[in-house]
């Protein structure tokens, strides 16, 4: 593992992330339906079964395997034998995959924070709510995702989210071999090509993943509050637009902004999956009190 | 060049450039301003929009304005706007200027500087030549040639006033070469005589010389005040000087300051003219001591070398003190006294009294008129006086005649014969005698005797060697007049003869005068010797320039004798100082003689000198559109969105920076501790590190406090823990020190707070605490560490607490200081009634008074007291309030010992 990178940054979105994450109760997710996980994992289940973590001894019984008892510990009582049980774990993991593209990296005004800082603190925050549940929760990335599990995995997880990293390619969920019925958390302002985004979710969907789409918008994007002559220039590439009335064409903008933001609930609404939209200049709270909802729903749903 | 009034323009024709502003007002409306540029991230929006019709935005007016006004500035600038310009003369012929350059110039000599310039860019754009003529004696450089405005404008640049007055009689001379030169031009010459405003010989000759070259304007100064300052006739007690000047009009206030040689300022006197004063006098008083190194008198913040009087090493003055024999109470001019003073007057100063007093003084010189016998003490003193250099003069007289017919005159050069002898009277066989010659070896030698001096009576010398070899004036027939010796580094002379008229008639001679002057310079006492070689060379010190700065001489420079130096400065010897820098010669710009009186030059108009040089304007303007330039910018940001309101803000804090700096106090800070404890009265106690004891210290502190508040006006506030290295120690009036065992020593700023605590009137109660342990013969802990503080400390002896002590007595009468225990005597100061009133700066005991005063925050006690119960710890108290009492009030309370007697006395 490499050398953590405890920056400024970091430690900023953390202390946000943990006050956002402080108000709510621990995010416990029904564990009936990862019983029935055909992937093996470490979750620990609180109860014996397989697993690597020790969990009890009891005394031995009849039908015990010999190997199983541990010998160390029935050494100490006389007459008696006792087995080692391990904790049962099964995965319930909750991938999380925030847009890492420049789009994010935008506000139009000073006081608030951009939409990547949001959508940092967000995924940060319910990555304190699910380690604190004891769920595993991981970052959805290309190659192998890593779930992380444990007291230190807010930490961890903060810091496999690069923070101060920006790839303006990465702004479709990448396809990632994650386990069967794993639940997906989408953090992204969805500027993005639909079908891309959908053939992806498509992908995760037909492999059992339920999820929760999150668009992060700022409120500029949203009411379009441009008036007079104005130059528009893209965040991610060299594109310009001039209006000479920014204004006029503001009725059109919103409308197209809103099939938009149509299509985006349509998909979600498709597949069974939530779609949130927050904007940056309501409390972070509100978009999380919406996910903890929606994860929970997710749970009685495949109940 | 095109005039409108004060303001003009060097290339007009640009200003037709104003035209094409309506053209730019067209060209501007037209172009429409930056769009304004945001970052959008859903362009995936955007995109999908369709471009409606495109209405340009009209540049907002004020914006036009600005951008009109920004381009006529630039219009303006370029024309060249010039306030003040000259006005280009009629006359195309040479430009003669004719410069005053003396010190009278020198405090306008900025006016005819700029007049000067002036002159010289006219002639620059007329292409004109310039001929400068300056009427100060041997200019240093030839500017009485023709030469351009720019060579002309150099020199004027490197012109200073000289310190010299003008000679307008040579002057004249070279004005009649340059006529010769100018004759050969058609032109007639334009003239202007820029003069220093005071007559000179030949100055209407001069002028008529000049209008006769051409067209003459003469120029005069009538803004600056022109001052001279003259020494004036010496007065008695005081330098006198008489500072005048030129023009009446206005009330004058100034100063005049003098220095001694080595720069100190000896004095400063006011100067102040009325309205219609054309002189004031200036008399700086100044103790003789000082007077003698008086070296500069000057008017301050003057530049003029009119005003600076150098003294002179002859100006310095002997003091000479005078001790008369015989009656005084006769008519004064039978009195010898009164012909001293007469003769040595000019230069020195006289001190009577008796001889004990003049030996203490500063005398140089101590004559004594007819003084017979002198104590034996006096003699000795007196020797051992000259013997270091004093000049003890002495006047024969019957007193003398009689001491010598009785025995040895003391103190005499030579042995003297009782009686002496009367010469041409009705008695006597002799005529009276000529004086014959001075001693060649003698301090006259350099004297030429009179032949109008005779001798009637005098006192003989016993002949014989030393009388021969002592002897510096001689009559005719061989005797004596004046016998002299060296001691040491001093002179004892005689005159054989009286300081009146009496005996001879040489106190009426000048030559008396010289003579008495002669021995003066011979004392080590008293001012440098004197400067009297006649044709001696002195060479120059220090010169004064123009504006009255003193400076190095140049290599030129030739050194000066006393007659020409009492001429006053000339060509030759520019005014400043000559010879050793101890004793040197003065040769001074004004002189008594110097005549300062306005130049008037009847026929021909003067103008005054005009002190509006051109301002050009071009430069103002351009930076005033290089600010509209940057203001357009700015709203060019701000219009496009590129810029918002905290930048604007920022802008501006960081063009115009208000920077406040204000004058910090020079004072180091006081401690908000000591400020604290000045405001109200607190008790101390020094902080020993042991934490119970300092609690114990501070809440026995605080219940005495307490106590002092109920029953007495002293009312203090919480006691105040000390740190002795620390603390300012000056605000606190009782100190209590409890001893721990094994205290150490204390660092030195520790002891030297403590010492000054201690003599400034603090009272230390020095508390050991070990009353009940201390056995006799033994020492406890706290005891050795006691005896290693007061070993370091500076101070009283000490003394058991007396029955009668004040502290037993200040507020309460009690017998004793008990604190916890009282087995062992209390240490006080012996009472001495030396230091603050004899008030004891220190109690010692080991008592542990601050136990017995101990008390929680609910008054009850923290410690048993050892005998006698609660009744004793009230007297307790009562000690500790007797303590607060003796280091609030003093001795104040011990006047009550005698309050019997005095009601005895009342009662009588």
């Amino acid at each position: 593992m490499p050398k953590p990178r405890h920056d400024a940054a970091t430690a900023a979105v953390r202390h946000a992330a943990e006050k956002a994450a402080a108000s709510f109760p621990a995010l416990m997710i029904e564990a009936e339906r990862i019983a029935q996980t055909v992937s093996a994992g470490f979750h620990g289940r609180r109860r014996a079964g397989p697993g690597e973590t020790f969990w009890q001894h009891r005394p031995y019984a009849f039908g015990d395997s010999v190997s199983a008892i541990d010998w160390r510990q029935s050494a100490r009582i006389a007459d008696r034998l006792y087995v080692r049980q391990n904790e049962w774990e099964a995965s319930a993991a909750v991938w999380i995959w925030r847009d890492a593209s420049r789009s994010l990296n935008y506000t139009s005004s000073a006081s608030r924070p951009t939409k990547r800082r949001r959508a940092d603190i967000l995924a940060t925050a319910l990555a304190i709510l699910l380690s604190q549940a004891g769920e595993r929760v991981g970052i959805l990335n290309e190659g192998a995702p890593r779930p992380f599990h444990g007291r230190s995995a807010p930490v961890r997880f903060l810091e496999a989210l690069e923070i101060n990293h920006f790839d303006d390619q990465a702004s479709n969920p990448p396809i990632a071999p994650i386990s069967y019925g794993a639940r997906l958390v989408v953090l992204s302002d969805f500027f993005t090509d639909i079908e891309t985004l959908q053939s992806a979710i498509d992908i995760y969907a037909g492999n059992g993943a339920s999820g929760v789409l999150v668009q992060v918008i700022d409120p500029a994007e949203e009411d379009f509050p441009f008036r007079g002559r104005t130059e528009f220039r893209d965040v991610e590439g060299t594109e310009r637009r001039l209006f000479g009335d920014a204004s006029s064409v503001a009725t059109d903008y919103r409308t197209r902004f809103q099939a938009h933001r149509e299509t985006l609930t349509g998909i979600a609404k498709r597949l069974g999956w939530t779609f949130i939209a927050h904007r940056t200049d309501r409390p972070p709270q509100t978009a999380l009190l919406a996910l903890y909802a929606a994860l929970s729903n997710l749970s009685d749903q495949k109940q | 060049m095109t005039g409108l009034g004060a303001l003009s323009f060097t290339t007009p024709w640009i200003l037709f450039g104003l035209a094409i502003l309506p053209v730019l007002w067209l060209i501007l409306r037209a172009t429409p301003p930056a769009p304004r540029q945001v970052w959008f991230p859903a362009f995936l929006i955007l995109r999908k929009l369709k471009t409606q019709e495109e209405t340009p935005e009209r540049t907002p007016w004020w914006l036009l304005l600005l951008r009109l006004f920004l381009a006529a500035c630039v219009i303006i600038g370029l024309a060249g706007p010039v306030l003040n310009a000259p006005k280009p003369g009629m006359n195309n012929g040479p430009m003669i200027l004719v410069v005053d350059d003396s010190w009278a110039a020198a405090p306008g000599w900025r006016l005819r500087r700029n007049a000067m310039q002036r002159a010289t860019n006219e002639a620059t754009q007329a292409d004109r030549n310039v001929y400068i003529l300056t009427t100060t004696p041997k200019a240093e450089i030839d500017t009485l040639r023709p030469m351009t405005g720019d060579e002309a404008r150099r020199i004027i640049q490197s012109m200073t006033p000289r310190p010299f007055t003008t000679d307008l009689l040579g002057a004249q001379e070279a004005l009649n070469a340059l006529g010769n030169i100018l004759e050969s031009s058609s032109a007639s010459a334009e003239v202007r005589w820029l003069t220093d405003g005071l007559t000179s010989d030949g100055d209407i000759d001069f002028a008529r010389a000049l209008a006769a070259l051409g067209d003459l304007t003469i120029l005069r100064d009538r803004s600056s005040p022109q001052f001279i300052l003259r020494q004036g006739p010496a007065g008695e007690s005081g330098a006198a000087f008489r500072v005048e000047r030129l023009r009446k009009g206005s009330a004058w206030e100034g100063v005049a300051v003098a220095t001694a040689r080595d720069g100190r300022e000896l004095a400063r006197v006011d100067i102040s003219f009325q309205a219609d004063d054309q002189s004031a006098d200036v008399v700086i008083e100044l103790p003789l001591a000082l007077r003698n190194e008086l070296a500069k008198v000057q008017i301050e913040n003057f530049p003029s070398t009119g005003v600076v009087f150098l003294a002179d090493a002859r100006d310095r003055r002997a003091l000479i003190g005078l001790v008369a024999g015989g009656d005084g109470n006769g008519d004064v001019l039978l009195n010898g006294e009164h012909y001293i003073r007469k003769a040595l007057a000019p230069s020195a100063s006289f001190l009577t009294g008796t001889l004990d007093t003049l030996l203490a003084s500063d005398a140089s010189v101590i004559i004594l008129d007819d003084v017979g016998r002198l104590r034996q003490q006096d003699v000795e003193e007196l020797g051992a006086w000259v013997e270091s250099g004093g000049v003890l003069i002495r006047f024969s007289g019957p007193n003398i005649a009689g001491a010598a017919q009785e025995g040895e005159v003391q103190l005499a050069p030579a042995p003297l014969l009782g009686g002496g002898r009367a010469l041409g009277g009705a008695l006597t066989w002799d005529t009276p005698q000529h004086l014959g010659a001075f001693a060649p070896d003698g301090p006259f030698a350099t004297l030429t005797p009179p032949d109008d001096v005779v001798v009637r009576q005098q006192v003989l010398a016993r002949p014989g060697g030393d009388t021969s070899l002592a002897t510096w004036a001689i009559l005719e027939d061989g005797t004596p007049l004046v016998t002299g010796a060296k001691r040491g580094k001093g002179a004892i002379t005689l005159f054989h003869i009286t300081a009146t008229p009496q005996w001879s008639d040489l106190p009426l001679s000048s030559i008396f005068f010289e003579m008495l002057r002669k021995l003066t310079y011979l004392s080590e006492l008293g001012p440098e010797t004197a400067l009297d070689e006649i044709n001696a060379r002195y060479a120059p010190l220090r010169m004064l320039d123009g504006y009255g700065r003193s400076s190095s001489p140049n290599d030129e420079q030739i050194g000066v004798t006393i007659p020409e130096a009492a001429k006053g400065a000339s060509i030759d010897y520019p005014p400043g100082l000559y010879g050793a820098p101890e004793a040197p010669i003065a040769v001074n710009a004004v002189t008594r003689e110097t005549v300062f009186s306005p130049l008037t030059i009847p026929g021909i108009q003067t103008s005054p000198y005009v002190d509006s040089s051109p301002v050009d304007l071009s430069v103002g303007i351009f930076l005033a559109a290089l600010l509209l330039l940057m203001i357009d910018g700015l709203v060019a940001l701000f219009i496009s969105g590129r810029m918002r309101f905290a930048a604007v803000m920022l802008a501006v804090a960081v063009i115009a920076p208000i920077h406040e700096t204000r004058a910090q106090p020079y004072d180091a800070p006081v401690d908000p501790k000591a400020v604290e404890a000045a405001l109200d009265t607190r008790l101390a106690y020094v902080v020993t590190g042991d934490p119970e004891i300092d609690r114990l210290s501070s809440s026995g502190l605080a219940a005495l406090s307490l106590q002092l508040h109920r029953r007495t006006t002293i009312e203090p506030a919480t006691p105040a823990a000390i740190d002795l290295q620390n603390d300012d120690l000056s605000v606190y009036t009782l100190l209590y020190w409890p001893i721990a065992p094994g205290a150490s020593g204390l660092t030195e700023t520790a002891l030297v707070n403590v010492e000054n605590f201690m003599r400034f009137g603090g009272l230390i109660i020095f508390d050991t605490r070990d009353d009940e342990r201390a056995v006799v013969g033994s020492e406890t802990n706290e005891g050795a560490a006691l005896r290693e503080i007061l070993n370091q400390l500076d101070i009283p002896p000490l003394t058991p607490l007396p029955d009668d002590h004040v502290l037993t007595r200040s507020f309460f009468l009690i017998d004793d200081l008990p604190g916890r225990t009282q087995s062992n005597p209390v240490w006080v100061a012996a009472q001495s009634g030396g230091e603050n009133d004899g008030v004891t700066p220190l109690i010692i005991g080991g008592r542990d008074w601050a136990g017995a005063w101990a008390a929680d925050d609910f008054g009850r006690p923290l410690r048993p007291m050892g005998r006698g119960g609660e009744r004793a710890r009230e007297i307790a108290y009562r000690a500790g309030i007797n303590m607060a009492m003796v280091a609030f009030t003093g001795n104040y309370k011990s006047d009550q010992v005698h309050t019997p007697i005095l009601l005895e006395r009342l009662g009588r």
